[in-house]
């Protein structure tokens, strides 16, 4: 206890002390909050990663099933012309 | 021996218990001086609108007790550290004046609890029904008190209510607090005038180093109003939750279920 300082001067060390303490407590939680939000940032930052990658998967599979899609009806053509012109030269065999 | 200074925050109104009606800070301190087995001095922070035969009631108690006018509006932090400021004693007992002493030994137990390295000391406070009001803080989800509620002889879980134990912080309607760790810490912050200012007190003691100890022998009564409504303002919320979020989040000293 200083005995030597009034109430006054007292209440006035008491309120820098506490501000000080304020400030250093306001600091530290601004710290925790960056901190976590970092974590969340780079987080997020691998699963876009990931997304991007999964993204770039279905695209790929995507333009192969694209070029199988389109040599459907092709296919599907030349059975039908193979098969008219079986017919086409059965009818013409003698009976 | 050991001078305690009684710090009662008072602007003297009065209040029926047991059906009769009482000035309660003349009560409350009559109990405290006819159980100190230490040395203590009482000094009354009247508020401005102390009646003038109250403040005249309370010197007359004894010479241990003293006034100190506060003449602003009203910050229980501000308070506090008036009393404070005009202490002599080596330790801090901060007492509501709705508070009324049960265990004759509750202030050499709680002086005793005060070992090296506590930074506080809080009592088992019970409401006029004999429920229990505190038995240590706990910080989780919310600040609370532990036990609330439950039967004031109760044990709790592992005896958690009845054994003196590390808290995450006790109320300021009866703490010890050694002089020297108030001043070390800068008192109660006047940032918060009504609610919380307790909590942030155990706070800046625990972040320093110093623990909180609950003291289960010191028993008081406490005739706050079960069902009084803190009236806790988004500014209080923001105040506590800027300084302590984290280390508020968790309570490693008791678990969610007492």
């Amino acid at each position: 206890m200083t005995t030597s300082e009034s109430p006054v001067e007292r209440l006035a060390r008491w309120t820098a002390a506490d501000a000080a303490i304020g400030l250093a407590a306001d600091a530290e939680q601004l710290r925790a909050l960056l901190a976590e939000r970092t974590t969340e940032m780079e987080d997020l930052r691998a699963r876009l990663a990931q997304l991007t990658t999964r993204v770039a998967q279905l695209e790929a599979g995507n333009a192969e099933l694209r070029h199988t899609a389109g040599r459907v009806p092709l296919t599907i053509f030349a059975r039908r012309v193979y098969r008219r012109a079986r017919s086409a030269a059965a009818s013409r065999l003698p009976r | 021996m050991t001078l305690v200074s009684v710090i009662v925050p008072s602007i003297g109104v009065t209040g029926q218990v047991g059906g009769k009606q009482r000035t309660l800070v003349t009560e409350s301190i009559r109990s405290v001086l006819a159980t100190a087995q230490v040395d203590v001095e009482v000094i009354v922070v009247a508020g401005r609108e102390m009646p003038a035969d109250v403040a005249d009631e309370l010197r007359g108690l004894g010479e241990q007790v003293r006034i100190v006018e506060y003449q602003q509006a009203f910050n229980f932090s501000a308070v506090v550290n008036l009393g404070a400021a005009h202490a002599d004693g080596e330790h801090l007992l901060l007492l509501n004046d709705d508070t009324e002493v049960i265990s004759p030994d509750w202030l050499v137990r709680m002086v005793d609890a005060c070992s090296p390295g506590v930074g506080a000391v809080g009592a088992k406070l019970l409401f006029e029904d004999g429920t229990l009001q505190h038995a240590g803080h706990t910080y989780r989800t919310a600040a609370g008190h532990v036990g609330f509620g439950m039967p004031g002889d109760s044990s709790g879980r592992n005896g958690l209510l009845s054994r003196r134990r590390e808290v995450a912080g006790v109320t300021a309607a009866c703490m010890l607090t050694p002089y020297s760790v108030f001043d070390a810490v800068g008192g109660f912050t006047t940032l918060l005038p009504g609610n919380y200012n307790d909590v942030d007190y155990c706070m800046k003691l625990r972040v320093a180093g110093w623990s909180i100890v609950y003291e289960p022998a010191a028993v008081l009564y406490h005739y706050e109003s079960r069902s009084r409504v803190a009236g806790i303002k988004p500014e209080e919320i923001e105040i506590i939750q800027g300084r302590w979020l984290t280390h508020l989040a968790s309570d490693p000293f008791t678990p969610a279920v007492v």
